[in-house]
């Protein structure tokens, strides 16, 4: 609104100013080609009979009186002949313009001088010789307060649309301040009561601004409970796994402690036992800890150009074992040789974890196939199997930590829950990706790509990868 | 050291007051105007004053009547006309140089108390104008000054004041300064409202009353008068109020008849009981005897 009044009112002062000069000049400029039309009558013989005369002479008093001005008309001698204030008849005008006018045989205007401003034009006349000579001047005085007058009316009128303006705008801004101060105190109200994050949403419907600050608060709220709510899961996910390994030891010690005659092979298996559970337990708290280590920020990976082919037959071999006892059959397919610069230890922990799921969710008798190949930007890894595949609506939740499609047989099948959030988050500090398919019954695929060469430059700081590559979920 | 510049009839008009000196009046042609510079003689009569018309001015664009080729053959006071004689340069001059010669000589020669008038022979002859018109005996009323170039521009009018009990008109003759911008008749309306400046006469205008306008058009003039004229002034009755206004005007010379409007209209009553809504002549019958 400022800016608008400002510009109006600057705009105003400059059309003013110039505006009674500019008036006053346009003004004297009419006025001047009308004494030259005075003149050239008298020199066509304006005086020459009575008629004649007459209309030049009412003619002249009209001018006089629509520019309010004087009128005076000399002859030869510079004697006043016609005065249009009456009374001057005979005397001889002493005016410098008109003198001027006269001797130089030229049109003289001179500037306003005391508010009033003179001009004369000279009655070219021709002599029995054809020589021009000067019959008289026709001479005007022009009152510039007249001018001025207008331009302070104008002045006046335009400083008043200025105040009306002025005083339009005013209201207009007051009105808007009151109609939008309500709405947006109510958002303000509620979402200050809103710090509860189960509290309802907010709503003020209002206008589409408060709309959007108050969709735009929801979101945020919900995202923050969700957050809050994960937090609360993951805790306790936690407790629970870590827990269950210290229940599975303290049955075992329990029940060996109550029977005082058992043998000694027993307290052998028992403790063997326990044992197990404690490198379980171990391994929840390593993998936990590595993960929350993986999110901190990026870790050191240790970077070297591996063989990726060797890698992987390496960790093929090491599973032969356990795909045995599961009756799964381990196929390694490799299209090409592949080097790349990778973490080989964190790497292969990542994909052993792929393939042990392949083995563990599998059928009997079924089939876990691992497929190498790659272009000249990177390798892609396939691990497909056969097995007991995910639902559609679990598939989005695999990477989360802790999470188990089928809850009831966690503890059979092992593990510790982490292993494909780990996984995922070594392939997205190597700056690649990893997608899966899955059809229930028939089998899961997953598909992990690296690029060959690491970009050490590119940060990268979230599970969702800002910069670099960004890792996309394929559900 | 003489001061007066004319003979007043009254003391009012506002010319300047005190002349201190006299003034000689030089022509000057490079800018069409007169050039005053003090005299500085002793003696203050004709022929001194036109002897000091030949001494070089001080002032580089002032000439003397010698520099434009015209010398004076002898100067004669008679009674209150100056009689000068020149010299046969005078009917070289073009007719606008002779306008400056003619006035620079007038105006000096009628500072001098006693002096009215100026009859210019050229070789003992009479001179006879372009026109083939006989140049008149030249006095100050002879030449037309243009606004801001002389104070002496001023004329005599006469302005109708009221009386003390105001039912009457009284008239006084007023020199009243002003030059070409404005017409007789506003300078008299102007002294009218301005006020009486002599004992024995009354002001007629109420205060705050404002001439709006005055327009003068074959021999009407239209004398536009703000409303504030309808409140009465003292004791003057509206008659008397409204024919001062008339006679005033009309006494300068140029109109006969007086058309009144108030802010611009033609209204019918002046307080109420005098019919403005035509024009108006002189009103003798109202003049005091």
């Amino acid at each position: 609104m400022m800016v608008g009044l400002l510009s109006v009112g600057v705009t105003r002062s400059s059309i003013l100013l110039d505006g009674s000069l500019v008036s006053l000049d346009n003004r004297s400029s009419e006025l001047i080609s009308r004494l030259r039309i005075l003149s050239d009558r008298i020199s066509g013989g304006a005086y020459s009979d009575e008629n004649k005369k007459n209309i030049f002479l009412s003619d002249a008093a009209m001018l006089s009186d629509v520019y309010d001005s004087r009128v005076i008309i000399t002859d030869r001698a510079l004697k006043i002949i016609y005065d249009s204030y009456g009374n001057s008849t005979g005397r001889r005008l002493m005016s410098s313009a008109a003198l001027r006018s006269f001797k130089d045989k030229a049109e003289i205007r001179n500037k306003e001088k005391d508010g009033y401003v003179t001009m004369a034009v000279p009655v070219r006349m021709y002599d029995a010789e054809g020589e021009i000579y000067c019959g008289g001047v026709v001479y005007a005085m022009l009152s510039a307060e007249s001018v001025y007058k207008l331009e302070n009316e104008k002045a006046g009128r335009s400083l008043i649309i200025l105040l009306l303006f002025m005083g339009v705008l005013t209201a207009v801004a007051v009105v808007l301040s009151l109609l939008l101060e309500r709405p947006l105190k109510n958002v303000a109200i509620q979402i200050r009561q809103a710090a509860d994050f189960d509290g309802g949403d907010v709503s003020e419907a209002g206008y589409t601004e408060t709309r959007d600050i108050a969709g735009a608060f929801n979101s945020m709220k919900n995202r923050m409970k969700a957050l809050d709510d994960s937090r609360q899961e993951f805790v306790a996910n936690v407790s629970h796994e870590l827990k269950t390994p210290m229940a599975s030891i303290k049955v075992l010690a329990d029940s060996i402690n109550m029977q005082p005659d058992a043998p000694l092979e027993m307290y052998q298996d028992f403790m063997q036992d326990i044992s197990k559970e404690i490198d379980r337990e171990d391994r929840i708290i390593s993998d936990l800890l590595s993960l929350v280590h993986m999110e901190k920020g990026a870790p050191a990976l240790d970077i070297k150009e591996t063989d990726i082919n060797l890698m992987l037959e390496d960790m093929i071999k090491r599973l032969g074992p356990l795909a045995k006892k599961n009756d799964v059959a381990l196929v390694f397919e490799s299209i090409r040789q592949v080097n790349a610069d990778v973490d080989e230890i964190k790497l292969s922990s990542a994909f052993t974890n792929l393939i042990e799921n392949g083995i563990k969710y599998n059928k009997r008798p079924g089939m876990v196939k691992v497929r190498l190949d790659a272009d000249y930007r990177e390798f892609t890894l396939v691990v497909s199997d056969t097995g007991i595949g995910i639902p559609e609506e679990e598939i989005r939740h695999i990477f989360e930590r802790f999470y188990r499609v089928d809850k009831s047989h966690s503890r059979e099948i092992g593990g510790t829950g982490l292993g494909l959030s780990i996984a995922r988050r070594t392939i997205v500090l190597h700056r690649g990706q990893i997608n899966v398919e899955s059809e229930p019954g028939k089998g899961t695929e997953f598909t992990v790509k690296i690029p060959l060469v690491y970009n050490a430059e590119v940060q990268v700081k979230t599970p969702k990868g800002k910069n670099g590559k960004k890792k996309t979920k394929k559900h | 050291m003489l001061i007066s510049v004319f003979v007043l009839l009254c003391g009012c008009g506002s010319a300047s007051a005190d002349e201190p000196a006299f003034m000689v009046y030089y022509p000057a042609p490079g800018t069409m105007q007169l050039k005053a510079e003090k005299y500085k003689g002793e003696e203050y009569d004709a022929e001194a004053l036109a002897a000091a018309l030949y001494a070089k001015p001080d002032d580089a664009s002032a000439r003397t009547l010698s520099d434009l080729g015209v010398s004076i053959n002898s100067v004669l006071s008679e009674g209150n006309i100056v009689h000068v004689d020149l010299g046969g340069g005078y009917r070289n001059l073009t007719a606008s140089d002779r306008l400056l010669f003619d006035s620079a000589l007038v105006r000096t020669l009628t500072q001098l108390e006693d002096i009215e008038g100026v009859r210019i022979t050229v070789e003992g002859e009479a001179f006879t104008d372009e026109e083939g018109d006989l140049l008149p005996v030249l006095t100050a009323a002879s030449f037309l000054y243009e606004y801001g170039t002389a104070a002496d521009n001023s004329e005599m009018l006469c302005l109708y004041f009221a009386n003390e009990s105001g039912n009457a008109l009284k008239s006084v003759i007023c020199e009243v300064p002003g030059g070409t911008e404005k017409s007789r008749e506003m300078r008299a309306l102007e002294a009218l409202f301005k006020g009486p400046e002599v004992p024995g006469y009354y002001p007629v205008i109420p205060e705050g009353a404002v001439i709006n306008s005055l327009r003068i058009s074959d021999g009407v003039a239209y004398c536009d008068l703000s409303s504030g004229i309808m409140s009465p002034c003292g004791n003057v009755n509206a008659e008397v109020t409204l024919y001062a206004i008339v006679n005033t005007i009309t006494e300068a010379g140029g109109v006969s008849r007086v058309q009144i409007l108030i802010d611009g209209e033609n209204v019918k009553l002046f307080r109420e009981s005098i019919d403005i809504s035509g024009q108006l002549s002189r009103n003798l019958n109202i003049l005091e005897d």
